[in-house]
């Protein structure tokens, strides 16, 4: 499962020296970035963790094609990253419903814009939230949803274009633990039955162990990554892996990585 | 503390304030009210006050009674919903259509904004004469008076509404490509339509305000030319009579709007 990209794969991801810096307001220039090399394989779940100001949602907007590198660039699955596209779907922290629309219509709102098939879509889109238990919210207006449950329509929804690379940021850490520990676990069956390509930014070290396969540990000031380290835990993945000793020596090996730095 | 029912902390409360249930939502008003206009009625009836100068409300009724059989007071009513509903449409889409251009581009918006806070600030109601020098006395300057005044409210509301769009919504519609348009029609203005709706019917009330207001100042028919005329005769009931048909259409026009209101921001108590 875990497998280092061979160069020039088609279908991964390629991230070489990716530069950001902004100009501040008087004249200075901020480095939000420096020096990203990472390439990543189809099909796996990689998480960027650290704390504020590292740049690890700078990077997943630059993946994402929301912004724009300042040196380097980066592919996705063969081209440059740019925004628009089908096989990409971004999550973000907060659920980013629209009250105007009911579940299904929320759910569907990517394939609007993206002008693909609405028939297949919607057949797509009911098999999602049955599969995110929401079958029978799909004609409620979202403010009749609690978080987890909006938060898990932005999954169907993101989900709706079967994406080959899902990019999550920071997805659940506005809902309650009980709430975030359960959707991991929803997330981690999901990445197991369908295998794509998983990018996940968090500052929860536990969350990142239990979800991914490779975690890339970052520092602030400037945005940088420190180390990127291997989680060889079995898939699937499942609730009674947490607090294993494996699991608990690889979170302390992750923490002890980062805490120079923080 | 054991075996308590559901629904015991409810009754519990109703028992507290017994008219926050939904028939003192009724009750407690109109109570209100009538007890109101009985003191009136009995203060005038006991000669505390000059009833010529404040008629019973008995008197009132009576004219107003009397007024709904006369073909002059519907013609008043007629121009006046009239230059009201003109003055509305046109303010409200002149409005929404400069509020669209000054909440999506920011060069307008610093352009026009002191501009727009000037007019927000002066009262416009000081514009009525100017208007009747410009419009003469006919119906145009009435509409342009009451478009006038209900303008701003709109405008602004237009414009904070466009900029109040969540920043991760937006960053959700640009990830998927949307175009400029795509991202109005999908997002910033059903997001924004909650606060150009309460404008609107900020709107209709001031529209209203504005046709009399510049009837008053200068008009040969209409409510506000009724209601001084009747004054002038010392005939204050039947002036208090126009004021409350002036209540009631306007309450009219009022739950008009917060009807289509309800209808098309249907998520508004909900988001």
């Amino acid at each position: 499962m875990t497998v280092d990209a061979q160069p020039g794969t088609e279908d991964g991801i390629r991230i070489a020296g990716a530069n950001k810096t902004y100009r501040t307001a008087d004249g200075g220039h901020v480095e939000a970035l420096r020096g990203v090399d990472l390439d990543i394989a189809p099909g796996e779940f990689v998480s960027f963790l650290g704390p504020s100001g590292c740049g690890k949602s700078t990077l997943l907007h630059m993946i994402a094609g929301l912004l724009s590198t300042t040196q380097g660039h980066i592919d996705v699955r063969g081209t440059p990253a740019a925004p628009g596209r089908a096989d990409m779907a971004i999550m973000l922290q907060t659920p980013v419903l629209f009250p105007w629309r009911t579940v299904i219509d929320n759910v569907m709102l990517p394939v609007e814009i993206l002008r693909l098939d609405r028939t297949k879509a919607r057949r797509r889109a009911e098999e999602l939230l049955e599969l995110t238990h929401l079958t029978e919210f799909a004609e409620k207006h979202v403010w009749e949803l609690s978080g987890g449950m909006k938060q898990r329509v932005s999954l169907a929804r993101a989900l709706v274009t079967d994406p080959s690379l899902l990019l999550m940021d920071e997805p659940f850490s506005a809902l309650d633990e009980f709430t975030r520990e359960r959707l991991n676990v929803e997330l981690a069956r999901l990445h197991d039955d369908l295998g794509r390509t998983t990018l996940f930014v968090t500052h929860n070290i536990a969350e990142a162990v239990f979800l991914s396969d490779r975690i890339v540990c970052m520092r602030p000031r400037p945005g940088e990554v420190i180390e990127v380290i291997d989680v060889p835990l079995p898939r699937p993945r499942e609730r009674a892996l947490v607090g294993t000793p494996d699991v608990v020596a690889l979170e302390n090996r992750v923490r002890r990585a980062i805490a120079e730095f923080i | 503390m054991t075996a308590t029912t559901s629904d015991s902390p409810r009754l519990a409360r109703a028992a507290r304030r017994p008219f926050s249930g939904s028939l003192g939502k009724v009750l407690l008003p109109s109570s209100v009210l009538l007890l109101s206009v009985a003191v009136w009625e009995a203060v005038s009836r006991a000669g505390l006050v000059n009833e010529i100068i404040v008629p019973a409300p008995t008197a009132v009724a009576q004219e107003l009674v009397g007024m709904l059989d006369e073909s002059y007071f519907w013609e008043a009513t007629w121009v006046t919903m009239a230059e009201t509903l003109a003055g509305f449409a046109i303010g409200v889409v002149l409005a929404w259509a400069l509020g669209t251009v000054l909440g999506m581009f920011e060069g307008a918006r610093t352009a026009f904004y002191p501009i727009v806070v000037g007019f927000q600030i002066t009262p416009r109601v000081a514009l009525a004469p100017l208007f009747l020098t410009w419009f003469g006395f006919g119906l145009t300057s009435k509409v342009v008076m009451a478009a006038t005044i209900c303008f701003f409210p709109v405008l602004l509301n237009v414009m904070v509404g466009m900029q109040g769009v969540d920043p991760a919504a937006r960053t959700l519609m640009r990830s998927l490509g949307a175009s400029r348009w795509e991202e109005y029609r999908k997002l910033t203005l059903p997001s924004s339509l909650p606060l150009i709706f309460a404008g609107i019917k900020n709107a209709i009330t001031l529209a209203l305000i504005g046709a009399i207001v510049a009837e008053f100042v200068g008009a040969s028919q209409g409510m506000g030319v009724l209601i001084k005329t009747l004054n002038f005769q010392l005939n204050v009931a039947a002036g208090f009579a126009v004021i409350v048909a002036l209540m009631v259409f306007g309450l009219i026009l009022y739950w008009i709007v917060e009807l289509v209101d309800a209808k098309v921001v249907h998520w508004r108590n909900h988001a």
